[in-house]
């Protein structure tokens, strides 16, 4: 059950603070995502990434420009598209395991589903720290709580910043399989943010490559590997020196951009 | 990972060690409160009362309800050194109060010298304990039905408060228009203590009860909206966007995520509104209501009944104290994660 989203001439304009001038944070991004993909997120900080998830998640309106969710334009939040933060914010009034219970009983699925909550707390290497309140936790654990909370209601269409980001290389590549294997049983669609070239090249069908100020789509890069996909493979290394070559130069174009 | 080290034995291993001469000095410490106990006792029952008061035994009784009550700290202090021997955590509490029942039964002791004993501080302005717990015991009827309508009293006031201050904080602190409409009345009412209106409630409210719960319920309402206002309006907002995400919507983001959110905020408010409460229970009870701790404090003044009056004050305290502690408990378990 998966979900497509059309992206449609999409530009960001944001108010700044600091002076009364704007900031044009996207700029012209078409993006089609199909059914059931796995898409990641590549490009500099500030490129607009986190962006470009709020606004399909519905927290933010485009500036110009429209995003269909299913054929029809997004209106607001909805708990088919879900929303791990970059921040991994849970609710710090709740434990692990409360964390969990709201995000199922506000989709109203825990009647139904009220037996997974162990799995998922012990899919997320929690167990022992299940009752336990946000404070007590340390960076990657909340986000890996986060993390599970946002796949426990399995939504069509489950967007991802930066999930793995606080994380070690071990569980981090546990969790990769992970997700893969969540989103090849759910079939649900994909979009993931991430900083990592690699982790991109594992999990992704197709990877999007952003440049920065404003941000834009500098390439979308097919990936035609199957999985499970093996990162020492000859055409992984091919496709990591092109990803880079294609990120350096992301980075060029911005410099011009500022001198 | 849990480890198999208990909190007692991480203080021991990351504390320095103590010396010889130290622990024991901390034994004989644990030890005192218990002697001093019994030396009250002594001091009050063998020490020959004041001339004048021995000499009239019906005008100046002395029972033995203040033994019976000091023999029972005795003994719970006995019990707790002797458990202390054993434990570990107990020594330590004990330990830690120590110093200060000692400082009680010595501030017991010389004011029991100074009154039963050498008359060096007068009747009737200076009841001894004994006085005051006879006092006590002999009006218990009705002091006990004086603290029922005091605490109807204040809970009625309290809650009503209370909840009025939930409702027009947390609708001023979610809504624009409400906060328009409820702001300037907070602004305005605010800064007048609730106990200002005592006259003007006597003269037209039709109950004097009803008067009373209203002044307390203004008293308690100001603090309470306006910590529920703050709490709600400073919940961060991206607690919001996650219930979002989950589908989450308007009333639902009230009550499932700006009140929780909100909450260390909001007892600080009832906390405030509390003490508010009781110096407004106080006041309602001695200029008009015809029941209650305060007025009795105030008819027992009219009858010069001093040994009374301080009775009552000890009780005042003892049922203020103990609702305190009920409203610490609640905060304390509801505000669990709170780092
Ligand atoms: N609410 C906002 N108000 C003003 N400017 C904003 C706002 N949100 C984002 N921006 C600006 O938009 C730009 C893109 O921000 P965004 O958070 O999308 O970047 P990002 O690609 O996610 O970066 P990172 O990799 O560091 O997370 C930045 O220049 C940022 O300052
Ligand atoms: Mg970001």
């Amino acid at each position: 059950m998966g979900a497509t989203v059309e992206i449609n001439n999409l530009s960001k304009i944001f108010a700044r603070q600091d002076t009364s001038g704007t900031l044009k944070a996207l700029d012209n991004i078409d993006l089609s995502v199909r059914e059931g993909e796995f898409l990641t997120l590549l490009g500099a900080s500030g490129c607009g990434k986190s962006t470009l998830l709020r606004i399909i998640a519905g927290l933010e309106v485009p500036t110009v420009g429209d995003v269909k969710f299913n054929g029809e334009a997004i209106k607001g939040t909805d708990s088919s598209r879900g929303l791990v933060f970059q921040e991994h914010t849970l609710f710090p009034w709740l434990s692990v395991k409360g964390n969990i219970e709201f995000a199922l009983k506000s989709t109203k699925q825990y009647a139904q589903k009220k037996g997974e909550v162990d799995d998922w707390i012990s899919l997320a290497g929690l167990w022992e720290f299940k009752r336990n309140y946000p404070h007590q936790l340390s960076g990657g654990m909340r986000q890996r709580a986060a993390l599970v909370r946002a796949l426990s209601v399995s939504p069509k269409l489950l967007l991802l910043d930066e999930p793995l980001g606080a994380l070690d290389s071990f569980t981090r590549m546990n969790l990769q399989d992970e997700l893969l294997r969540l989103w090849q049983e759910q079939k649900n669609t994909m979009i993931m943010v991430t900083h990592d070239i690699d982790e991109a090249i594992y999990l992704s069908q197709r990877v999007v490559v952003m440049s920065p100020r404003p941000g834009r789509i500098a390439k979308i890069i097919d990936i035609p590997m199957s999985y499970p996909r093996n990162r020492a493979s000859g055409d992984f290394e091919v496709l990591r020196a092109q990803i880079l070559k294609l990120m350096n130069f992301a980075k060029e174009v911005q410099e011009e951009y500022t001198i | 990972m849990e480890s198999n080290i208990s909190v007692r034995e991480l203080k021991i291993l990351e504390d320095a060690p103590k010396t010889k001469l130290r622990r024991t000095i901390d034994r004989v410490l644990s030890a005192l409160p218990f002697v001093l106990a019994v030396d009250l006792i002594l001091i009050y029952e063998l020490l020959p009362n004041f001339k004048k008061y021995a000499a009239n035994k019906i005008a100046y009784p002395v029972s033995n309800i203040y033994t019976v009550l000091l023999g029972a700290v005795a003994v719970a202090l006995l019990i707790y050194f002797i458990v202390s021997l054993f434990s570990a955590r107990a020594f330590e509490k004990l330990l830690f109060k120590a110093p200060l029942y000692c400082v009680i039964f010595l501030i017991l002791g010389a004011y029991d010298f100074a009154t039963l004993k050498t008359g060096i501080l007068p009747l009737p302005y200076f009841p001894w304990v004994d006085r005051i717990l006879m006092a006590i015991v002999e009006d218990r009827v009705i002091l006990l039905d004086c603290i029922a309508h005091s605490l109807v009293l204040l809970f009625a006031g309290y809650f009503t408060g209370t909840i009025a201050g939930l409702a027009t904080g947390i609708g001023a602190g979610w809504s624009p228009r409400v906060r328009y409409w409820v702001m300037p009345l907070m602004k305005l009412l605010g800064p007048i203590p609730s106990t200002t209106w005592i006259s003007i409630i006597l003269i037209i409210a039709s109950s004097l009860f009803g008067g009373s719960v209203f002044m307390i319920a203004l008293g308690v309402w100001y603090p309470v909206a306006m910590s529920a206002f703050n709490g709600v309006s400073n919940v961060d907002r991206s607690n919001f966007e996650v219930a979002r995400t989950f589908g989450v919507k308007n009333v639902g983001l009230v009550f499932k995520v700006a009140i929780p959110a909100a909450m260390p905020s909001i007892f600080n408010g009832l906390t405030q509104g509390m003490s508010i409460a009781c110096t407004a229970l106080m006041v309602a009870e001695m200029l008009g209501v015809e029941s209650g701790l305060g007025w009795y404090i105030n008819w027992q003044r009219g009858w010069a009944e001093f040994a009374k009056m301080y009775a009552a004050v000890i009780i005042i305290c003892l049922t203020f104290t103990a609702v305190n502690l009920v409203l610490t408990f609640i905060k304390k378990r509801a505000l669990r994660w709170q780092a």
